[in-house]
């Protein structure tokens, strides 16, 4: 499904991809297409994508493509997720203890809209961190 | 053919028309004095002017009169609506015991067998019958009143819940107050670029009417308030969150069976959460979302004021 979101293919598209973006949150997916369990997160986004059109725009980066962020967001895992808003990175507190980015794919569409959501409502009120709603701290151990 | 020629001619496009301007003669048309008529034209006109003058201000008063038939109609709804209800939910309630209504037919077989007997379930039937006719009478009303509404532009009559409702009610009041403030001010200004030397005075007097007219406006709350607990009393802070504001519901437990509150507004459910009186969290979510509900904890209802 993930063919339907725009792909990024090097870091200069990236960073134009966040600095273009006026008042959209930019959501990112690094990771692999052929990664299980960014294909579960992929399809998330996919149905999420039109949805929240109006406050958030979806690319999808390949880490191997794009390594230029692997070291910088420290991105080891199969599959990230990460906010931006006018080239700001949105850290969220996920209770997971690491309130940079979404390590794991998410299935309810509903719920990984409402965590935009509150990136984009706080991000807009100049908030660097917010709180996403539900607390992944039970659910996700690390 | 040639009798037709006699009475006629065709014309280049092979219309056919009679001769008949010799028989025409009407003693009605010939009687009519021309210049007469003529004379009477300006004068006719004159007597349209105006009322097209009345016309224009017809709708100018539409605009303020407009605003007052909404009001009423509102409030009229009001009365029907069941706390947390939409339009659309009443009309079905309302809707649901049309059945109980009898017909003709059915009316006449009641009456044949009450004269047979068992009078007190008659009785009771009749009871439930007469509820389920002033219902339907309600429904009927209520259906009226939004059509109306949906003819002045207010597509979504039908999916606004009752708090909406309540709170669009007191808005416009406030509004009806304001522009009347506004010119009690507009009146004290004016007061003011007369007697310089008594600003000051002038100035306090503005604020007593202020004052004056903010009771009467806060006087009016209370009237509207009188049915509905869940929305904010203060004026302030229901002003302070828009139309457009986001509307909750929350949850006590995290059963299937727990019962729902709500709506309540943006700045109610903030101040609740911090003042403590969720305590530990409750269980909330976006008025019918559908969605999944998030500890009260965890949202920041900052983030939803506009």
């Amino acid at each position: 499904m993930s063919y339907m979101l725009q792909h990024l293919h090097n870091g200069w598209q990236v960073d134009q991809a966040i600095l273009s973006e006026e008042d959209r949150v930019v959501v990112i997916r690094f990771g692999h297409d052929w990664d299980p369990t960014c294909m579960v997160m992929d399809e998330t986004l996919y149905r999420c994508a039109e949805k929240m059109k109006n406050f958030a725009v979806v690319y999808l980066v390949d880490i191997s493509q794009v390594p230029d962020f692997n070291k910088m967001y420290e991105l080891y895992d199969p599959c990230t997720t990460m906010f931006f808003y006018r080239n700001k990175h949105i850290m969220i507190d996920l209770g997971t203890g690491n309130n940079n980015k979404i390590n794991w794919s998410m299935e309810d569409v509903q719920e990984f809209i409402d965590i935009v959501e509150t990136v984009y409502r706080g991000a807009r009120k100049g908030r660097g961190l917010v709180v996403s709603p539900k607390d992944y701290s039970t659910k996700y151990r690390y | 053919m040639r009798e037709e020629m006699e009475e006629g001619h065709f014309d280049a496009q092979g219309t056919y028309i009679f001769d008949k301007t010799k028989e025409i003669r009407d003693n009605w048309i010939d009687n009519i004095d021309w210049v007469k008529v003529k004379h009477l034209n300006p004068d006719s006109s004159g007597t349209k002017r105006p009322l097209e003058g009345s016309d224009s201000s017809d709708e100018e008063e539409d605009e303020s009169t407009k605003n007052a038939k909404t009001m009423k109609a509102y409030m009229s709804m009001l009365d029907i609506l069941e706390k947390g209800e939409t339009v659309a939910k009443a009309i079905r309630r309302l809707g649901k015991n049309k059945s109980k209504i009898p017909s003709a037919s059915q009316r006449w077989k009641a009456k044949k067998k009450k004269t047979g007997g068992s009078e007190a379930s008659a009785e009771c039937d009749q009871e439930a019958v007469n509820k389920a006719i002033a219902e339907q009478k309600q429904m009927l009303q209520l259906t009226e009143l939004s059509d109306m509404l949906i003819q002045q532009g207010i597509m979504d009559i039908y999916e606004t819940p009752y708090e909406r409702i309540s709170f669009t009610l007191k808005q416009m009041r406030e509004k009806s107050q304001d522009s009347r403030l506004t010119i009690a001010e507009k009146a004290s200004d004016g007061d003011l670029l007369d007697m310089f030397a008594d600003d000051f005075e002038g100035k306090e007097d503005g604020n007593k009417d202020q004052e004056e007219s903010e009771k009467e406006s806060n006087k009016g709350d209370a009237k509207v308030e009188f049915k509905m607990p869940a929305v904010p009393v203060d004026g302030k802070a229901s002003a302070a969150s828009s139309m457009g504001g986001v509307l909750w519901e929350y949850k006590e437990k995290d059963t299937d069976g727990a019962k729902i509150r709500g709506p309540f507004t943006t700045s109610q459910m903030s101040k609740w959460s911090d003042d403590g009186t969720f305590g530990p969290g409750v269980l909330c979510r976006k008025y019918q979302s559908e969605g999944q509900f998030y500890n009260s904890s965890r949202l920041d209802f900052d983030l939803y004021d506009e």
